[in-house]
């Protein structure tokens, strides 16, 4: 006569066993999903690289003064969307920069003496969730200062840039 | 024929043992299947061409962006080339695109999609070329001021 509780114990056992392979698999499933699933993480390294380059620009050319003399030459209150357009203008032609991806790409505010010259996409509150957060889906943000001599005056100008710009699939050619 | 109470004990005893022997060489088996899918698995994800797609974009848009025109660059692909190949990519000439109408950087490791990243300064890359076994794979390319800008 077999041994009831023996084999329900047998069974037991194999049902565990099954369920310990199961935790494993998931397990390195989700750390192989951790490693290589997100893909290649840069938007700290670009907004860095950005904000850089172009503090770089406007310390070395004259943007900042064309800029403000655009916006001093026309009557009447500018959109955003003409101020920021006016500025990207104004780096591609002194500082070879692409206006339109960096317009699709990136965000940046420019201050100069605590005063907000212009503005695209670049917002405070996301920068400091993503200090505090691990979510993807807020921006990486860097920070450049610096001083500049601007009529007979020593004048701090601040650029922040941020960066949610990833790769994008092209799809194979038929 | 009635047994005796030993070798009716004697028989649960062998029944016992061969059962035993059974569900042992049954988890064996189990255990087999299973680090067989995991060492697949594991082996497919490591050449995990998707991730080195998006990496080798980004790296050379990186690159790009902080090139003066005239700079030449020579970096080493042969990971890239090496995945590719695994992934039967008809030609290297395929892997790195360089697209300067839209100023952006395509890498393809697989016979499927490819990954796109696009760079921020005005810059045309020319003279791209792969050069294989010298010792490893190197991709060269220069940049120079755009040309013929919309």
């Amino acid at each position: 006569m077999k041994n009831k509780r023996a084999l329900i114990g047998n069974q037991l056992m194999g049902v565990l066993y099954l369920a310990l392979l199961l935790l494993i698999a998931l397990g390195i499933v989700a750390a192989i999903i951790g490693m290589f699933g997100k893909g290649y993480e840069f938007r700290e390294a670009e907004a860095t690289l950005m904000s850089e380059k172009i503090a770089k620009c406007l310390s070395e050319s004259s943007t900042l003064e064309e800029f403000e003399q655009f916006i001093n030459s026309r009557t009447g209150k500018l959109s955003s969307e003409e101020k920021v357009n006016a500025f990207l203008d104004l780096l591609s032609k002194n500082c070879n920069f692409h206006a339109k991806n960096i317009k699709e790409g990136l965000g940046f505010v420019i201050i100069s003496n605590g005063e907000e010259l212009v503005r695209w996409k670049y917002s405070e509150t996301d920068c400091a969730l993503k200090e505090r957060s691990t979510a993807d889906s807020y921006p990486s943000c860097f920070t450049t200062e610096f001083d500049a001599q601007r009529n007979g005056a020593t004048q701090t100008i601040v650029v922040s840039v941020s960066s949610n710009h990833n790769s994008r699939e092209r799809p194979a050619k038929v | 024929m009635k047994l005796s109470y030993t070798d009716s004990a004697l028989l649960r005893g062998k029944r016992g043992a061969s059962e035993r022997l059974n569900d042992e060489v049954v988890f064996l088996i189990i255990f087999a299947v299973f680090i067989a899918v995991m060492v697949f698995y594991v082996g497919n994800r490591a050449n995990n061409a998707a991730f080195w797609e998006d990496f080798y974009a980004k790296e050379l848009a990186k690159m790009i962006n902080l090139a003066k025109p005239g700079d030449e660059f020579r970096l080493d692909v042969h990971k890239a080339t090496e995945i590719a190949q695994k992934n039967k990519v008809k030609s290297f000439s395929e892997i790195f695109v360089f697209d300067n109408a839209k100023s952006e950087v395509c890498v393809k490791l697989s016979p499927g999609s490819a990954k796109c990243y696009s760079y921020f300064v005005k810059l045309d890359v020319v003279d791209e070329e792969l050069e294989l076994a010298a010792p490893k794979n190197m991709l060269k390319f220069k940049v120079i001021e755009k040309v013929n800008e919309k």
